[in-house]
């Protein structure tokens, strides 16, 4: 029979493993809303997105939702059963690269079937609420936090370990730099396109949320083309300050981080949890788990061997 | 919106199946004189028990007060319990030592969960007796919306980490292969730590959520298993009180 190396506490990677794994138990739960069971799910949630996108991913869209609406009950037991799957199978170590590979196939099939690509070929992607589509964010963690150590363990940061530093930096700088430039796109132009957005979100929500969100919209007012502006310099810094040294690099990281806060909590509403009807807590607390995985260790910082590849079982 | 019948009726059952294995444990651990995480598991039965309750209400044993009361209870036994570990073990900053805590906190938050469901929600009973129709708060709860999401993302976190601590239970029978020796440093630079010198013996780990007592776990997996089950179903209910 086979054999057991001992059991390691989670390391700095393993704990943003299982933050992931979290959100996808996170995710599958809310895919038993009461909401999701009904014809609603697919007419008015998945079918909207295939507006504007090239006739090939609108058909398929449109072919998805309606399967969906029909079989309502048992696509969004499915869709909940895989979801947790996912999170439990993160969080188990012996199965945590199958779960993350599977992630990765299932983030890509709801990116297009779900999603709509995000509104990014549409042109109707808002960063301030989930640009480029937040499931495409887990596929995109899956990847970084692979348990491997390709860049070595000594990596400057933990996503570097799993793809190597070059490859890292690389992804990081499409992400956030994508995000700077679809702040500059389509309706984030225009002089009221924010305003918009934010105070749409408080239908359904709580009404001290929704207050807050008349508040903010009443901020913006006008100003939404500055404020895109101002939004996508700071975008375009976080993207740039991957390759800052070790002190500046740290504190665009915690920029990073405050920006994925500032748009939760104003543009996306906590993922608009309190409706009733959200499937997943929007972009804000991913970008949050990639910017920490590239926070940059300190040089002197030794990374201790990776905890799943430790329980590792032996042959018989 | 009233949810699935069969939805409600599968995590009652489960829960159910869980309040009866912890008093099975109760019992058993009871004859053999092991004190260690009786309180959790009593707590596991009421809050088994109440769950099931409320998602089928025709299976509620105790009117919703006294179970308000009984959560209530609970809350203070686990803070209790939590600052009398703190003041014991204030000096100590070990892995075991924050495990210890976590422990009470994370029970605690549980039985503030349940009693926060009891003073939120607004249970009636579906057509046909079964199923309870969870609907969002009211009144001065309905402030209060962001109290359950923390509660939620507190429970499935402790699911998660429960879930990734499991393997730590190594099957007494195996042989450990490229065990470090007690000289190998452990990831927190440890060197010959009782772990590492008990997975040389092939023993399985000691579980560090036993640091608040010194006796040894009954059937820690399945203990742990009940754990993830309701912190599961707990927080699919929190998440229709939304």
């Amino acid at each position: 029979m086979g054999a057991q190396r001992a059991w390691r506490p989670p390391d700095e990677r393993r704990t943003l493993q299982l933050a992931l794994a979290t959100i996808w138990l996170f995710d599958g739960i809310l895919q038993l809303q009461p909401f999701m069971f009904t014809r609603q799910f697919g007419t008015t949630m998945l079918a909207p997105t295939a507006h504007g996108n090239p006739n090939t991913v609108a058909h398929s869209i449109t072919w998805a939702s309606h399967f969906i609406s029909d079989h309502a009950v048992s696509t969004d037991a499915a869709f909940a059963v895989i979801q947790i799957l996912l999170g439990l199978g993160i969080a188990w170590r012996p199965s945590v690269k199958t779960a993350l590979g599977a992630s990765i196939v299932w983030s890509c099939a709801v990116w297009w079937f779900g999603e709509g690509l995000g509104g990014v070929i549409a042109g109707t992607a808002h960063v301030v609420s989930g640009a480029p589509g937040a499931v495409l964010l887990y596929a995109v963690l899956a990847v970084l936090l692979w348990p491997s150590d390709r860049g070595g363990p000594d990596a400057a940061f933990i996503a570097a370990r799993a793809v190597g530093e070059r490859a890292a930096r690389i992804v990081w700088v499409l992400l956030w730099g994508g995000l700077s430039i679809v702040a500059l796109l389509g309706p984030n132009r225009s002089a009221t396109g924010l305003r918009d957005v934010v105070r749409d979100l408080g239908d359904g929500e709580p009404r001290w949320l929704g207050s807050l969100d008349q508040h903010v919209a009443n901020v913006l007012g006008h100003r939404g083309l500055a404020v895109s502006i101002v939004l996508a310099v700071v975008l375009g810094l976080i993207a740039l300050s991957v390759y800052l040294p070790l002190r500046p690099a740290r504190a665009m990281v915690a920029v990073a981080l405050m920006a994925s806060l500032v748009i939760w909590i104003f543009g996306e509403n906590f993922g608009q949890v309190f409706s009733g009807s959200a499937s997943d807590p929007s972009s804000g607390p991913l970008l949050a788990l990639v910017a920490l995985a590239y926070w940059r260790r300190l040089p002197q910082a030794k990374a201790t061997p990776d905890p799943c590849r430790e329980l590792s079982w032996e042959g018989a | 919106m009233p949810h699935p019948t069969w939805l409600a009726y599968t995590f009652a059952a489960v829960m159910v199946a869980v309040s009866l294995y912890c008093i099975a444990w109760l019992i058993e651990a009871t004859r053999r004189s092991l004190q260690n995480h009786m309180d959790v598991n009593i707590s596991h039965v009421a809050m088994g028990l109440a769950m099931a309750g409320m998602l089928v209400p025709r299976l509620n044993l105790l009117p919703d007060g006294l179970w308000e009361a009984v959560f209530v209870a609970i809350a203070l036994w686990f803070s209790w319990q939590g600052v009398r570990f703190v003041m014991h073990r204030s000096t100590r900053q070990s892995a075991g030592a924050l495990h210890g805590l976590s422990h009470y906190l994370i029970h605690l938050v549980m039985a503030l969960a349940m009693t926060y469901m009891y003073l939120a929600a607004v249970a009636t009973p579906a057509t046909a007796r079964v199923g309870m129709s969870m609907t969002g708060p009211t009144g001065t709860t309905a402030n209060f919306v962001g109290l359950p999401l923390l509660f939620v993302m507190t429970l499935f976190a402790s699911a998660v980490w429960q879930l990734d601590g499991l393997s730590r239970y190594a099957p007494s029978h195996r042989t450990l292969v490229g065990a470090g020796i007690l000289g190998d440093p452990g990831p927190d630079g440890a060197r010959g730590s009782w772990e590492t010198a008990r997975a040389v013996r092939g023993e399985a780990p000691r579980p560090l959520e036993s640091a608040a007592g010194a006796s040894p776990s009954l059937a820690p997996r399945l203990e742990m298993g009940c754990h993830i089950a309701m912190c599961i179903t707990m927080g699919y209910m929190l998440i229709l009180v939304l």
